[in-house]
């Protein structure tokens, strides 16, 4: 059974954790970086400078709250024991338990899909608007389906759950899946909400403090996730230990 | 920069597209072997079925609907600049 790296603990708070984590095969780190900075010029032109670092950070925040949580509830069997974990010396750059590039890959997708959803459906009615979250979802889900088997098999990143306790397709916990269409979902309706309907409603308030409550409010959609997910968690109890992989298990 | 500015619209279709490609090379190199799995400081690493070539087919025909909606919006960009 894979554990955590024996130094997790003490190494959670440095931000490169071995130095043999740099090396040629982070070229896939570089490029996200690229793909990333392409992205925030997109935003740039379209949203505005505070909008676009406000769309970048906040799913930094999001995702930053959101991966360590499950990584470090895990490490302490908080919630039914271990979940999952990144290893130490395939990344360069870390905050907390969570590679730097994982948040930078998660605004690619986020970011990107709901972009293609909107030049997909141009309406502006509230309809519209479920339609584009649903197709964004989906879209970065479906690019996860691709990642996941994949790099698992790098040693990316490793799930540790005992395959009695989750439900698993393509050798992935389907909460997995389930948690990335949420997160994409519900962040891209946040940030359409806050800054359509919220902002407007409280112009009469200093940028510093719309801003700042921008932040604040980014926990909604993470408690709104979270909760849905332990509800899934639930709900799947009697269908926990099946698995939907193609992929004979070998150990 | 010009032609970053002409081309802005496409950028979303080039950073979902560049991501979901830059998976495939990885799943090619693992299946060719120009990718060592390093299981460097895992104590016991899980041992996972090798990824073959039907596998990786399997996983992009799943992203066929993706694609459809990218090529829809990608028409779209270009309808736009036509007229």
């Amino acid at each position: 059974m894979a554990d955590y790296d024996p130094l997790f603990f003490e190494k959670l708070l440095s931000f490169v954790k071995y130095l043999d984590s740099f090396s040629l095969r982070n070229i896939t780190e570089i490029v996200t970086y690229l793909l990333v900075a392409l992205l925030i010029y997109h935003g740039y032109k379209k949203y505005g400078k505070t909008k676009i670092i406000l769309f970048f950070l906040g799913g930094f925040l999001l995702t930053g709250i959101e991966e360590n949580f499950m990584v470090i509830q895990g490490y302490f069997y908080l919630f039914g024991g271990p979940t999952y974990y990144y290893d130490y010396h395939s990344y360069m750059f870390w905050i907390g338990a969570i590679p730097l590039v994982v948040m930078c890959a998660w605004f690619i997708l986020t970011y990107s899909s709901f972009q293609i959803a909107e030049l997909v459906i141009k309406n502006d009615s509230n309809k519209a608007l479920l339609k584009k979250l649903l197709l964004a979802g989906w879209m970065g889900t479906s690019i996860d389906f691709v990642i996941d088997p994949i790099i698992i098999r790098k040693f990316g990143w490793i799930w540790l759950n005992a395959k009695e306790h989750a439900v698993w397709f393509l050798q992935v916990p389907v909460t997995n899946f389930i948690g990335f269409f949420l997160l994409v979902v519900s962040f891209n309706y946040y940030f359409v909400w806050y800054w359509e309907k919220y902002a407007p409603r409280h112009d009469t308030r200093s940028t510093l403090k719309i801003n700042g409550i921008y932040f604040v409010m980014v926990l909604l959609p993470l408690l709104f996730v979270i909760g849905l997910i332990i509800i899934f968690s639930i709900l799947f109890t009697p269908l926990k230990g099946i698995d939907f992989s193609w992929w004979p298990w070998l150990n | 920069m010009k032609n970053l500015e002409k081309n802005l619209k496409f950028l979303p279709l080039i950073g979902y597209l560049g991501f979901f490609l830059m998976q495939v090379i990885i799943g090619l190199l693992l299946i060719f072997g120009g990718l060592p799995s390093n299981p460097t400081g895992l104590i016991d690493p899980p041992v996972y079925q090798p990824l073959t070539f039907l596998d990786l087919l399997i996983l992009l025909a799943m992203n066929i609907p993706t694609f459809i909606v990218v090529e829809i919006a990608f028409k779209k960009i270009q309808d736009k600049k036509e007229n």
